[in-house]
């Protein structure tokens, strides 16, 4: 029988979670082995610019358009998302979608995974996010609080490289205590990101002026409206020493964003930070290898100590074929890294981790609503990283007692998101408007760089009832389970929508923006709340599924990220999440698998 | 029809001059296309018309292309997938009634088949639809660190104008 | 100040008659000359560069693009340079920028330079420019003798003047963080070692290490199989790079350098695979005249020459005291690249070769 192969580490999945967690460990000395399910097509120069080519050349330039399906680890894509009849699962893709309603959320699985297609958002979470249970009666406690996380804050900044002012981020301009981020410490007088903030896009500084004084009311209470500046993983001017590192295989290139106005779906000359960075650093220890195009699909446990005794994988050539054969490892830790829905999916199929049940429980995003409109002066739409400022202000506050909070991100593509302006709208243009030549030139010139649109990002409660099963009725091309989604969004968030779209009315009336919003049945997120509809997009921020807890009754990891059942399982990703609040989850995920790592690290001393 | 008046027409179809419809590099791949899908007995119609008002006067030039083109069933779709090619990178089917009419666009084995595409990379860089908003295609033709903090085109443009002295 | 380049070349005749730079007005002029020749490098690289196209041929084009980011590197050390030692750098007139063809502004006579599509005649005129002083005969100038020439003009007047020498405004130069995407790291210059560091940045990137006992046929000291190093491997800790010389040498003999090779060798290691056809055939060394009865091609070139212009305006201003504006400079750049690859994508009607315009590089004077 052929013996099996043994680490120090096996990592399940390559993305930003595998890869900290593999650099890190690689760095200490340890023998690492990273499992990728996807292609490795991104680690080359060349094979990135395929995926720059398969991008210009899709029909549909949504999230995943550069990276091909691939049906021997098959990734969502938001075009599947439809609604969804009463008892009949939707299952268009790659998810089995059982409702309510449809969970819009994509994520990317090859080499790099999600990072590929992020927009590059870091933020920190509010001290007041890591305890709302305690604060307003809603959802989960976190087991860690602000300051246990904030030293892996600052590493996760400098390691995935944060462009933004600590001035800036700390909120204490605005006037609402409950925002404030403290940044400074006894350990860390001086903080500052790595690189100077991003400039801010005219759009962002036109609306500062537009909304300097703004107040709005929510619960009772009034609440300032301010424009700030976003952090965001995007190569800027450095700070001392610090240098930016640009694209895997060709380091000349993105050393500073270009203004490619192209983060998502991919950084041409990744200028934003990818995970591709981290492996590749992680390559660079001389302890880790990469295999892509391996599968998990079962652990196997020692029943004598409970321990992770094998990881098995399916090993396939090619993407272009269903043949694979079986491999197996085994690591002294197993780390699981594959993104939340797949290690959730990957724990119910070996039945590891389970105890308390809740294993896939608690599937959150950032149900997200849009409104847009016409500004009445050109804003130069249409330019820059996705979004540059947000406005931050109601992210915390007594009204989370009765209604989400909310972050306002402002964006700087115009209607590219609602209605896929440009190239989706001028067609209409010419059929219907029936405008050419000097016209059509001039009407776009004069209405396009007008355009605009915010996006809320609407807080979601931690809830049992939203999750991922799997079901052998529902399997992919190798065999591997699919997930199952049950999914439904509630009052809470949506009197937040409600209340968001209050505050975006009360905007465009100060602005005098043209209002162009429109919620209908049609739409898949379409909701009503307080007989008003609203619609929501997915976030992609798929947080929850293996929540970290203060018992082995509430949760599937202890606070310093390991399985309550088995001690030689880590799990990392959003998915040790136990809230979402209101910041993109990616920062505190990173800042979590330092977290991790540093115990994983202690760990192997033992 | 040939290259020379296919420019020509894009031209006036475009509101940008030939040298600029040349300079984007990926008009001879648009004829291509045109001329592959479209029966040429159609494009020779629609060059014959053209040739007849070119020389118009500007604002004549504009009634008469709208009469005799645009709103010509057999023309105007022509015209306007011509249009969309240049702003969007995208050829479009033509209508099923006019193929039902006019004529089955060229359907065989070949390199271009009259189904929705984008053109190519190329063709999606070139786009003048991002040329006509003031910017660029996103992914592409980046304008640089910082740039989207600078005052919008035609601000600065007019600001210019009233100022000269820089 | 500037000189057209007629006089430049009887004065640098002059210079060479008397042994070198003795005053400090000498160093300045110098220095802009320096300047002058970095910057007539770019036209021919980017004429080279902007007629390839980008998917098909890759590694020529990010070869190329390499040496285009160094040689701004270069241009903004020589800055430094001036003006850490006083002195007042001008880029904005008609006389900075060559007409084509020209001889390099630093007494280079044995070779011209033309503007060219991407060619076997190009890459000719870029090893020329870039020639290792030791590959050619002693007599002949080259970019490292005049930038030697300089170092030995600042240590004579390092021993005159003391450290006054250095007397110039350092918030005037250009910080690192506004140089990025190329070899090497901008360093302060704030007295004889660093001028002198910042010109050996210069000469070893374009020629590789100076050297004064070097053997052609001696193996190129490397441990791995990636090519000739340029010197910002010890310089910068930045990852290997040829020098610029076998960077087109590798691109004319149409083969790699690897492990053992040396100059006497050549490159032996694997093929680079370069589309000679599908480069734009752009008319040699373009000029306005080629366009005189064609409105369409004339206007385009007006407004790449406008935003040449304002290239020009803005790094003057970059270099007299306020270093951000390279921020819109970078913008500018962007802008021209891509009325440049415009104009070359236009054929030129009843050209029997089949040539493609071109740009003509100028700086309209009366552009406001």
């Amino acid at each position: 029988m052929k013996q099996c192969e043994h680490f120090d580490v096996v990592i399940v999945g390559g993305g930003i979670s595998g890869g900290i967690m593999a650099q890190q460990l690689g760095a200490e000395g340890k023998r690492v082995l990273v499992l990728e399910a996807g292609a490795d097509t991104g680690k080359t120069f060349s094979g990135y610019q395929k995926y720059m080519s398969t991008f210009f050349t899709n029909l549909i330039k949504i999230p995943n358009s550069p990276f091909p399906q691939n049906l021997n680890a098959p990734q969502p894509l938001v075009t599947d998302v439809s609604k969804i009849a009463e008892g009949k699962p939707s299952t268009n893709g790659y998810f089995v979608q059982r409702g309510p309603l449809p969970f819009s959320s994509t994520y990317t699985r090859a080499l790099g995974g999600t990072t590929l297609h992020w927009l590059g958002t870091c933020l920190r979470m509010l001290p007041e996010d890591f305890k709302i249970k305690t604060h307003f009666g809603h959802g989960l406690d976190w087991p860690i609080n602000y300051d246990d996380l904030k030293p892996y804050y600052e590493k996760a900044e400098f390691g995935i490289g944060v462009a933004g002012d600590a001035d800036e981020q700390n909120y204490h301009n605005i006037d609402n205590p409950a925002v404030h981020i403290p940044f400074k410490s006894d350990s860390s007088q001086d903080y500052d990101y790595p690189m100077e903030k991003i400039p801010q896009s005219y759009l962002d500084n036109e609306m500062h002026k537009g909304l300097e004084g703004m107040t709005v009311n929510l619960s009772g209470k009034d609440y300032p409206v301010d424009v700030v500046s976003t952090p965001q993983g995007r190569n800027g001017m450095p700070r001392g020493n610090f240098r930016p590192r640009g694209a895997v295989g060709n380091p000349d290139l993105g050393q500073r964003c270009e203004g490619n106005s192209n983060c998502v779906p991919i950084c041409p000359v990744q200028a934003k930070y990818n995970a591709l960075k981290t492996l590749d650093d992680a390559i660079a220890t001389g302890n880790v290898e990469i295999r892509s195009q391996s599968v998990a699909f079962n652990l196997e446990v020692d029943p004598s100590t409970n321990q992770i005794s094998k990881v098995h994988y399916k090993k396939y050539q090619s993407p272009d074929s269903p043949d694979y054969h079986c491999e197996t490892v085994s690591g002294t830790v197993v780390v699981l890294a594959s993104h939340a829905v797949e290690n959730a999916k990957l724990m119910l199929a070996s039945n590891v981790g389970n105890s308390s049940g809740l294993v896939g429980c608690n599937l959150m995003d950032h149900p997200t609503m849009l409104t847009w409109g016409l500004m009445p002066e050109n804003i130069g739409a249409f330019r820059g990283p996705g979004s540059t400022s947000g406005i931050p202000s109601l992210r915390g506050g007594e009204f989370r007692k009765d209604h989400a909070a909310f972050r306002i991100e402002i964006g700087n593509w115009g209607w590219n998101w609602p209605t896929g302006a440009p190239i989706a709208t001028v067609p209409d243009l010419i059929d219907e408007k029936n405008l050419y030549g000097e016209q059509l030139k001039a009407h776009i010139a004069a209405t396009y760089p007008r355009m605009f649109r915010f996006g809320f990002l609407v807080e979601q409660l931690p809830s049992v009832n939203n999750r991922v099963t799997i079901d052998p009725a529902y399997k992919d091309r190798l065999g591997n389970y699919r997930p199952v989604i049950d999914y439904d969004v509630n009052d809470y968030t949506r009197a937040g929508m409600a209340a968001a779209k209050r505050v975006s009315d009360q905007i465009f009336q100060r602005l005098g923006v043209e209002q162009y919003t429109q919620y209908d049945e049609s739409q898949p997120g379409y909701v009503t709340y307080q007989g008003e509809g609203y619609s929501y997009n997915g976030a992609g921020h798929l947080v929850g599924t293996h929540i970290m807890g203060s018992s082995k009754e509430n949760s599937v990891v202890n606070a310093n990220q390991q399985s309550w059942d088995h001690p030689n399982l880590y799990l990392v990703g959003c998915g040790n999440m136990p809230t979402i609040s209101t910041s993109n989850p990616t920062l505190t995920m990173a800042a979590l698998t330092y977290w991790a790592a540093d115990n994983v690290k202690k760990a192997l001393q033992n | 029809m040939n290259l020379g008046d296919f420019y020509q027409l894009s031209a006036i179809l475009t509101g940008y001059d030939e040298a600029r419809l040349q300079g984007s590099g990926v008009g001879e791949t648009y004829y291509e296309v045109l001329t592959t899908l479209i029966p040429s007995h159609i494009l020779t119609q629609l060059q014959d018309t053209f040739c007849t008002i070119e020389a118009l006067p500007k604002k004549a030039l504009d009634s008469e292309l709208r009469k005799q083109i645009l709103a010509n069933a057999m023309l105007g779709p022509v015209a306007r997938n011509i249009l969309k090619m240049w702003y969007t990178s995208i050829w479009y089917p033509m209508p099923t009634a006019w193929s039902k009419i006019y004529a089955v666009p060229n359907q065989s084995e070949q390199k271009y088949q009259d189904v929705e595409f984008i053109i190519s990379d190329d063709a999606y860089i070139q786009g003048l639809a991002w040329e006509a908003v003031h910017s660029h295609p996103m992914g592409a033709k980046q304008p640089g660190y910082a740039t989207w903090s600078f005052t919008p085109h035609d601000i600065a443009s007019a600001t210019a104008k009233r100022n000269p002295a820089k | 100040m500037l000189q057209n380049l007629q006089n430049l070349q009887a004065y640098l005749c002059e210079c060479e008659a008397d042994e070198g730079i003795t005053t400090l007005a000498q160093l300045h002029q110098d220095l802009q000359v320096a300047m002058q020749l970095e910057f007539a490098t770019l036209p021919p690289y980017l004429c080279a560069m902007y007629t390839i196209n980008e998917a098909t041929n890759p590694s020529v084009y990010h070869a190329i693009r390499s040496v285009v980011m160094e040689e701004m590197f270069h241009l903004v050390n020589a800055t430094n340079v001036l003006l850490a030692t006083g002195g007042t750098p001008k880029v904005n007139c008609a006389s900075f920028v060559p007409t084509y063809p020209t001889p390099l502004p630093n007494g280079e006579t044995w070779f011209e330079v033309s503007l060219l599509k991407f060619s076997k005649s190009a890459l000719q005129t870029f090893k020329n420019i870039e020639v290792p002083a030791d590959l050619v005969d002693a007599n002949k100038e080259t970019i490292g003798k005049f930038y030697e020439r300089i170092q030995r003009g600042m240590s004579y007047l390092q021993n005159q003047l003391g450290d006054a020498l250095f007397s110039g405004d350092p918030s005037h130069q250009i910080p690192a963080k506004y140089y990025y995407g190329g070899g090497g790291e901008v360093t302060p210059v704030t007295d004889l070692a660093s001028a002198n560091f910042a010109i050996n940045a210069i000469i070893s990137q374009g020629e590789g290490k100076p050297s004064g006992d070097w053997d052609p046929n001696a193996p190129f000291p490397l441990e791995e199989d990636t090519g000739l190093v340029d010197g910002d491997h010890d310089l910068f800790n930045q990852h290997r790079e040829l020098a610029h010389y076998f960077r087109f040498d590798e691109l004319d003999q149409g083969k790699r350098y690897v492990c053992g090779d040396s100059a006497a060798s050549g490159p032996t290691g694997p093929t680079i695979k370069i589309d000679w056809d599908d480069i734009y055939n752009m008319h040699p060394n373009p000029s306005k005249k080629l366009y005189h009865d064609l409105p369409q091609i004339q206007k385009l070139n007006r407004e790449f020459n406008l935003i040449f212009t304002r290239l020009l305006d803005e790094l003057n201003t970059a270099f007299n005291g306020q270093p951000d504006n390279l921020i819109p400079a970078v913008k500018t750049m962007y802008e021209l690249k891509y009325a440049a690859k415009t104009l070359m994508r236009i054929p030129l009607p009843n050209s029997p070769e089949g040539f493609y315009a071109g740009p003509t590089w100028e700086y309209l004077e009366d552009s406001q």
